[in-house]
């Protein structure tokens, strides 16, 4: 490896440094194994490293390896088209728990972490994007459109579209109750359109005006 | 613990509470074991090593292939170039017709200048032409232009020469200006050499009417100062063109145009011998240059200082050339005139 060589992989690995730990971690909730997330991230920083003489200001390395890390897992979902006829036996491996961890809780977690994985993947690439990126990541609205390269309402739009799907798809498997059938009388609050209550959960409005998510 | 968005309401009542907890398990999954930033690094660089030496494996045999035949790279470089060849294309010279000037001076009554024009549209089977007129104390002197084009067949330049002959008779004095009309066109190398091929159908026709086609078709593309001959010897027909150019020593010579005899619209190359005579004189004296065409094999023969040896001398050391390139053909000289046949 020649000196320029050298010097930009040490300036990615020093970029990369605050972000490698939860980059890794999404690229896996992104994906249906820890494999697969680890092949996604190992692309995303290859892809950064071809690219890093791209990237002028270095304070948004940040955004700016999410927007490879996205790119990234769009082109393997059409790439890897066939790969969703996969058995799922070798999603989230269900071995042995981490040192210190009860062996209960950790294949109960096992057990929730597949069947969210296998929720999520009946979403749409941008939408389980959304959903992940919004829930567990702690991205606002505004900073997951400008990684996807889209308007808010557009992020709005997949955040509500992929909770839909995602409850959809819970009831059909048995893990929640179906949705309540809307009231036949809607002469007497406008704010009480599509009430859907679940137990433990506060009563919401899914209709009627647009919500803020932040 | 992995922190997932507080306050499930916020969702909008639009997922279930497993989900919730389906999505805290996923998040605490996949934060344990997570591989330090210098192994993925190195996995990283290690793959990025193995994509190129996979580039390399794959071209690796194709290199092999052509470094151990150093023909087949020759003939890739050839079939290459053929094909950029007819596919590029050039910028060449072409005559495409000839620009006829009909000058008739001493025109008294300006009238007649209609009839003049109308007669040589008709002769030359031209499309328009054009008139000026100049006013002289003799009368007026009229110039008459018209393109023919080479497509139409027509030698234009003998019937203008005919036309001026007649107006001459009829008290002009005219005069005829014929010159190739030279474009520069745009084609790939197949249609530039068609061009410098001319093709003459011989079945059917006389010698005569062989010979003005030849004079015609070489006068269309700009070959001029020639003399073509064609003469029916028993069994056999001779064809001698002569052409003369002069210009100054080191001066490029001009585009080879070849003639391609014909007959039933095959062509009669390989029948018999071609012969193709070009001396060349210069301050050393006269290099007398041959191609000799026999049953497909080309002999170039040089002689130097031609000009200096006697007509046997010529012949023997024309045989002696083509014996050594393996012709063994009938070599005759007289005057300065070379025939070559085939040995009977």
């Amino acid at each position: 490896m020649n000196a320029r060589m050298v010097a930009r992989w040490e300036r990615l690995v020093a970029l990369l440094e605050p972000v490698h730990t939860q980059a890794v971690a999404t690229a896996r909730r992104l994906c249906r194994s820890t494999a697969e997330g680890d092949d996604l991230y190992q692309e995303a920083v290859l892809r950064a490293f071809e690219k890093l003489h791209t990237l002028r200001d270095e304070t948004r390395f940040r955004s700016w390896f999410y927007a490879a890390l996205l790119s990234r897992h769009q082109t393997r979902l059409r790439r890897l088209f066939w790969r969703r006829f996969l058995p799922w036996e070798d999603a989230f491996p269900d071995g042995a728990e981490p040192a210190g961890e009860d062996g209960n809780h950790w294949d109960e977690r096992t057990q929730q972490t597949a069947r969210i994985t296998r929720a999520l993947a009946t979403l749409a690439a941008e939408q389980r994007e959304a959903v992940v990126l919004f829930e567990l990541e702690g991205f606002s609205i505004e900073e997951i459109a400008s990684l996807q390269r889209a308007s808010i309402p557009a992020v709005k739009s997949r955040l509500t579209r992929g909770r839909e799907k995602l409850r959809g798809w819970y009831e059909r498997q048995g893990f929640a109750p179906a949705r309540a059938r809307e009231p036949q009388d809607r002469s007497s609050d406008e704010s009480v359109k599509g009430i859907a209550t679940f137990p433990g959960l506060a009563t919401a409005s899914v209709a009627g005006k647009e919500r803020s998510d932040d | 613990m992995t922190e997932i968005r507080p306050d499930a309401s916020s969702r909008g009542g639009l997922v279930p509470p497993q989900f919730e907890d389906d999505l805290r398990a996923l998040g605490e999954t996949t934060s344990v074991r997570i591989p330090d930033l210098e192994h993925s690094v190195t996995a990283v660089q290690s793959r990025r090593r193995h994509a190129v030496q996979r580039w390399r494996e794959y071209l690796m045999p194709i290199t092999n292939t052509f470094t151990r035949r150093p023909w087949l790279t020759t003939a890739g470089i050839a079939a290459a170039a053929v094909l950029a060849l007819t596919v590029v294309p050039i910028s060449y010279q072409r005559t495409t017709g000839t620009d006829v000037a009909l000058t008739v001076a001493g025109v008294n009554d300006l009238s007649r200048s209609e009839g003049i024009a109308n007669e040589m549209k008709t002769v030359l089977g031209a499309q328009q032409i054009a008139i000026k007129a100049e006013m002289a104390d003799a009368g007026a002197a009229l110039t008459l232009s018209a393109f023919v084009p080479a497509s139409s067949g027509v030698n234009a330049a003998a019937r203008a020469n005919a036309l001026a002959k007649e107006l001459n008779a009829r008290g002009y004095a005219a005069h005829v200006v014929a010159t190739p009309h030279v474009e520069r066109v745009s084609g790939n190398v197949y249609a530039f050499a068609k061009d410098l091929v001319i093709r003459v159908e011989t079945d059917g026709k006389s010698a005569s009417q062989i010979e003005a086609e030849i004079r015609q078709r070489l006068a269309d593309n700009g070959i001029t100062n020639t003399q073509v001959s064609v003469t029916d010897t028993g069994k056999e027909r001779k064809v001698t063109i002569e052409a003369q150019r002069f210009g100054e020593p080191g001066a490029s010579e001009p585009g080879k145009v070849s003639l391609e005899l014909m007959k039933n619209g095959q062509s009669t190359i390989g029948d018999g011998v071609s012969v193709e005579v070009k001396k060349i004189r210069s301050p050393d004296g006269v290099t007398m240059n041959l191609e000799v065409t026999s049953k497909g094999q080309t002999t170039s023969v040089t002689v130097p200082h031609a000009d200096t040896m006697s007509d046997a001398a010529l012949a023997a050391e024309i045989t002696s050339q083509l014996r050594a390139a393996g012709q063994n053909l009938d070599v005759r000289v007289s005057n300065g005139q070379i025939e070559i046949g085939r040995n009977n």
